[in-house]
């Protein structure tokens, strides 16, 4: 990366919110069989609230006012952890590219192969990723707006076909599963990640920015988590892609299926993921190996992330234990809870020496 | 580099508009556009599939001005699942099913009474069917409905959509999706009303009649009821957004009334011995005709007592659904037993509740004819 180069605090902060609306759009539900439909609602809005909470050691990060990477705060674990950084990320890449592959192959192709269009979208993100992180958030401005746009759409189409008859009583089936639910609501939310990891190249308010964008994430969330559950009811928990299948109900005058409208959005939103991962993968390489950009590193995330897609997608079991939760959630304490914490206490015991 | 690769990946992307290719059959008469689908339990116990397509061959005949016998054609085969039946009719027709156009699923009456819910599957897990559909019971049978000529130049089951659409401004006419129907099978103890239709013959052709509803529990036909009590239950569902009605007065006079608005909440109270169910029904009303001259002149009190006599009739309707459904048939149309967290004993308490039910309807307007101010 160019070191003068750096994107503002709002470019930032609209890449994270197209990503995590990308999370919500394609996510498979966890059957939590004593949840009520009302307790879906009601985690969303619990996850929001308890966001603060579990952020806090990346707002702490933030208000350092640190310019250099979190890496250079350890010494001696510092490879590693870059390292152990890159395979989260290419965990995260083969995630976004599988259930990429699983909603295309389901919706659009499920009688033919997707092995081509794989490798033609991993090129194109190889492509992209490979210049400079402005035109990749300048990008994901426009893709916000488009997604805010047909979601605003969606909403409005919804209105008439609210049922409010399926409203449950809230934890009809225990407190337990409405913690379950918060619980796969937040591991969900690993944008913070890509905030410390771009927190030296993002100009502006930074710590105001990121409060926004809590508030705003999790009002919209919940704000589409209710659309979904009171439009399609109990069927919303046994879809493959709920919210696609909300979208299908959705229809304004003589324009019906309005799904077709959400889903190429959906597709460009996880193209500019993959692209934000795969330029932090080379970046974050190029730092750590000293390779001053002669060593493709983007190509070979490109190459591993593939071959980890095509392998996985031969069998639906397999791609079970990508979009496993468990997993998933103790990749998230590690990495956006553990490892801010870690560096929060590393600047507090420099300051302290300095002192 | 970085210009040959963009190029290069331009190349590689025009290989991306290569999705519109003939081989599979994506030309109109290669395509069969399915309109609406009915289904029967046939004599075998199998599932009997029938189908009114469009008739696309029509558009290879344009320029030879021949005219064409129908607008539709009919189809029928057996089979053990729907996705199998919509596969054999290919094998019949030679033509590629298109089930995004489908406007409705007409279910037999034995069929609806055996069980539809295992039916039900293929329009959530393919997603070219929609769920969205509208579904309707037939008297008889689902064949009958979809094979009926309705009129000349008329695609019957454009037709049937557009009268079950009209369930929008006439309260005895239920609406309901499959997606609906779905859901009664997933939730333990919600039912729901499905319109029944049969046939009128009409001159040369035949007439469809919404004759009431069917509810079901759990996928299958428990009770049908006439359009009074459907129209009891679309009030209490909240599920008008205007209707017309007419209230036969105690001395022979008929009023009829345009419903304008109508809004319906329900309050449940849990804190005395028998939960009670407050039901708040109010809304704005129109007078468009009144048969007699005692009313040509309105005053106020004239006024009042029409209210009256509309909320009567309201009340009555709404009164009569309960006892038929909730009360001496366990099925619970409404979602009163939503409100409870022990679903298994929440059928017997809504059978055992008070049910409070207020209406407050205003007359809005009386037309062009005189009021005494």
């Amino acid at each position: 990366m160019n070191k003068a180069e750096k994107i503002s605090s709002y470019q930032l902060f609209l890449l994270m919110a197209v990503s995590r609306a990308l999370s919500t759009l394609t996510f498979i539900p966890q059957i939590n069989e004593n949840a009520g439909l009302i307790d879906y609602i009601a985690a969303s809005v619990a996850a929001w609230l308890f966001m603060p909470v579990v952020f806090m050691p990346v707002i702490l990060l933030i208000k350092s006012n640190r310019t250099d990477s979190i890496f250079t705060l350890f010494p001696k674990a510092g490879k590693p952890l870059s390292i152990a950084v890159c395979i989260l990320l290419l965990f995260m890449a083969v995630f976004t590219l599988s259930r990429l592959n699983l909603f295309i192959s389901t919706v659009f192709f499920p009688e033919k192969d997707t092995t081509v269009l794989m490798i033609i979208t991993l090129l194109a993100v190889c492509y992209c990723a490979s210049l400079s992180l402005e035109p990749v958030a300048r990008a994901g401005t426009l893709i916000f707006v488009f997604l805010a746009l047909s979601l605003a759409v969606i909403t409005v189409s919804l209105i008439d076909k609210l049922e409010f008859n399926y409203i449950t009583p809230v934890m009809s089936g225990g407190i337990s599963s409405v913690i379950k639910l918060v619980v796969s609501v937040t591991v969900r939310t690993v944008e913070p990640l890509f905030l410390i990891l771009l927190l030296p190249v993002t100009n502006g308010n930074v710590k105001k920015g990121f409060i926004i964008w809590i508030a705003a994430t999790g009002l919209a969330l919940s704000v589409i988590t209710a659309l979904l559950t009171l439009s399609l009811g109990e069927s919303a928990l046994y879809q493959l892609f709920p919210y696609h299948a909300m979208a299908q109900l959705a229809d304004l005058g003589v324009l019906e299926r309005m799904d077709a409208l959400l889903t190429g959005v959906w597709i460009i939103s996880a193209f500019l993921r993959l692209c934000l991962i795969l330029y932090l993968i080379n970046d974050i390489c190029q730092k750590t190996f000293k390779t001053a950009n002669k060593v493709p590193f983007t190509a070979i995330s490109g190459v591993i992330i593939l071959t980890a897609v095509l392998v996985s997608e031969k069998s639906l079991s397999y791609s079970g234990f990508i979009f496993s939760l468990p997993l998933r959630a103790c990749l998230f304490v590690i990495f956006v809870i553990l490892l801010p914490t870690a560096a929060v206490i590393k600047i507090k015991i420099k300051e302290k020496r300095v002192k | 580099m970085k210009k040959i690769a963009a190029l290069f990946l331009v190349f590689v992307l025009l290989f991306g508009f290569t999705s519109c290719t003939v081989k599979n059959g994506s030309e109109l008469k290669r395509r069969l556009i399915i309109q609406g689908i009915g289904l029967d339990l046939a004599e075998d116990g199998t599932l009997l599939l029938s189908v009114q397509a469009l008739n696309t061959d029509v558009s290879t005949h344009a320029s030879s001005n021949s005219e064409p016998e129908s607008l539709v054609k009919l189809y029928s085969v057996k089979a053990r699942t729907l996705s199998e039946a919509v596969k054999q009719i290919s094998a019949v027709t030679g033509k590629n099913p298109v089930l995004s156009q489908n406007r409705i699923v007409v279910f037999g009456y034995e069929l609806a009474k055996r069980g539809v819910g295992k039916y039900l599957d293929d329009f959530f897990r393919n997603d070219e069917n929609r769920f969205s559909v509208l579904c309707l019971v037939s008297k008889t049978t689902a064949k009958e409905i979809i094979y009926a000529g309705l009129g000349d130049n008329v695609i019957p089951a454009r037709l049937t959509e557009k009268i079950l659409l009209g369930a929008d401004y006439n309260y005895e006419i239920t609406k309901t999706s499959i997606l609906k129907l779905r859901n009664t099978v997933l939730s333990e103890n919600t039912a729901c009303a499905v319109p029944v239709a049969e046939l009128e013959k009409d001159e040369n052709f035949y007439k469809i009649n919404i004759s009431g509803s069917a509810v079901f529990l759990d996928g299958k036909l428990m009770l049908t009821v006439d359009n009074k009590i459907t129209s009891g239950i679309n009030i209490l569902n909240s599920k008008l957004k205007k209707s017309f009605f007419s209230v036969e007065l105690s001395d022979g006079t008929n009023v009829s009334y345009e419903m304008l608005s109508c809004h319906t909440s329900i309050k449940t109270d849990n804190s005395a011995e028998r939960p009670v169910f407050n039901i708040e029904i109010s809304g704005s009303l129109s007078v468009d005709e009144i048969d007699s001259e005692r009313f040509l002149n309105t005053s106020y009190e004239d006024i009042e007592f029409l209210e009256e006599e509309a909320q009567e009739h309201i009340k009555k309707l709404v009164n009569e659904s309960i006892k038929k459904c909730v009360i001496e048939n366990s099925l619970d149309v409404f979602g009163f037993s939503v409100k409870f967290k022990n679903k298994n004993e929440a059928i017997e308490l809504i059978k055992n509740s008070d049910y409070n039910i207020s209406v407050n309807l205003r007359i809005k307007r009386m037309g062009d004819s005189a009021v005494s101010f």
